[in-house]
This record gives structure tokens, sequence and C-alpha cells, in this order.
């Protein structure tokens, strides 16, 4: 059973971190503010639930656990809240989307009259 | 007016006051390790945050949050998911769109605060504006069923918060 555990453990620290990488990968890759944020609050936070899961299952007791855990959750409600902040903060200073559809739109609208 | 309205010392409040304290108890439990000699300072330091702390607008409705959970964490799953393979393929095409989710049945100003909030972690979503008829989404990459994710997501969160106004109609 302690090993099973052990393996779980391990499995779910490294599908952590994988998800940190991509939502690292994301922030540099994503166009704009609002993309950026997707890969903050999307693929960090479930790096981070399971990294805090995979850690949890290596705690000494229940109350351990649950504090690994606990921090996981004030980590989701912080993102949660700071992603609408700075989204509605990024569009009232007026930074607009990038939006590849209208950028479509707009170039296939400049064809005809060329 | 309202302030007195919530006071967690009056009758029809002692539901919400154990609440408080029961959450409060677990908090402590979880930050102090289980140990017993924390307790007797502890205790004390709970019953009074709990008399004092003003009543949060999330109701106390155990089964709807049992059925809202495990949709939440599935979504969040999927989000985490979608994110990090958009992310990472070689080419990255986006089909990124803004639009707009009309209020179906969320009254209250809290239920919507935590809706856009919660949509920030679902997939391909983030809200950018909160309007009094309307959210403005972002949408990373656009799917068909996205718009009726919303409104199911809304459903659920609906009879969080609508029952409190009515709770505190009711009391007034």
């Amino acid at each position: 059973m302690t090993e099973w555990l052990s393996v779980a453990s391990h499995v779910l620290v490294v599908a952590g971190i994988f998800f940190f990488l991509a939502g690292s990968l994301g922030l540099v890759r994503f166009t704009d503010v609002y993309g950026r944020l997707h890969a903050l609050t999307k693929a960090d936070n479930l790096g981070l639930g399971l990294l805090c899961t995979g850690l949890a299952l290596q705690a000494s007791g229940l109350a351990e656990a649950a504090k690994i855990m606990l921090v996981w959750v004030l980590v989701l409600v912080a993102s949660g809240i700071g992603a609408t902040l700075v989204a509605s903060t990024a569009a009232a200073c007026g930074i607009r989307p990038w939006l590849k559809r209208a950028s479509a739109e707009r170039e296939a609208a400049k064809r005809p009259a060329e | 007016m309202t302030r007195q309205r919530r006071l967690p010392t009056r009758p029809r409040n002692w539901r919400n006051w154990a609440g408080r304290l029961g959450l409060l108890t677990g908090l402590w439990w979880i930050i102090s390790g289980g140990e017993a000699e924390s307790w007797r300072w502890g205790l004390p330091a709970i019953i009074a945050a709990s008399l004092v702390m003003p009543a949060p607008d999330l109701p106390l409705r155990p089964s709807a949050w049992l059925r809202l959970l495990p949709l939440a964490l599935w979504l969040g799953l999927r989000g985490g998911v979608e994110v990090a393979w958009l992310a990472s393929r070689p080419r990255m095409r986006l089909d990124t769109r803004l639009i707009e989710h009309r209020w179906l049945t969320l009254e209250a100003p809290a239920g919507r605060l935590f809706m856009a909030s919660l949509i920030n972690l679902l997939p391909g979503t983030l809200t950018i504006r909160i309007e009094h008829d309307r959210l403005q989404v972002h949408v990373l990459h656009y799917r068909d069923g996205i718009a009726d994710a919303l409104c199911r997501l809304e459903r659920y969160i609906a009879p969080l918060f609508n029952s409190t106004d009515r709770r505190d109609e009711e009391a007034a």
C-alpha cells in the first residue's frame, strides 16, 4: 500500500511539473495579456493541484495533508479573483484582445478592393 | 441596517454562525497540525473570531456545493489540459474570440462575482467585464458548446445565491 502511494505520489508530482512547464510555455507563447492569463490560471493551477495532491500523499498525517491541500485551495481562490481583476483592468485601460478572426475578416474585406 | 441584520447573534443567524465556527475550527485544526496543546488558546480565538467576523454572502448549502464541486473540478482539469495542449503544440493556431454571456437566473451580485471568478479556471474562458445584464468573456480557442457550458454553470451556481436573497427578503 505504501509503495503504491509512493508511486502515485511521484506520478502526480511529475504530472504537476509538466503542467507548470506547459503554463510557463503558454506565458511566453500566447499573444497578449488575456491569453497569458489563461496559461496562468488554468495550466499552473492544475499543475499546483497535482503537485499538492502528490505531496499530500507523502504527508505524515491527515492535518498535514489538509494543510498542503489548503495551499492549493487558497491559490485557486486568489488566482480566479486576480485574473478577473487583471483582465478587467487591462480592458479598462484600452488593451484590446488579439482576435485572429477579426484580423482575418479585416484582411478579407481589404482584398476585393485591391 | 443591513449590518445589523447580519449580526451573527440574532437567532435566525445561528445557523450561519455555526457554519463559520465550523469553518474556523477546521482551518485551525489544519494550520495547527492537529496539536492538542494549541486548542487551549485557539478555541477562545475561534469563538471570538466567529462572533466578530461579518456573515459572508456565501450560503451554507452543502448539497448544492456537493453538486457544483465535481463539475468545477472536472472543468478545471479540462481547462488545464486544454491550455497545456494549446501552449505545447508546435504550430499555435488559436481562434480567440470575445463572447457575451447574458445572465439567465443569477441575480445576486455575490453570485455573479463568484461565477466570474470561477470561469477563469474553466476551459478556455476568462472574464473581462462584469456588467449588470451580461458577462464579457475572452475565449482562448473557440469551439461549439462554450456558451452552453456557461449557461449550465450558471444553472449550478444560481440556487446557491438566489436562495440567500429569498431568505434575506423573508427575514426583512
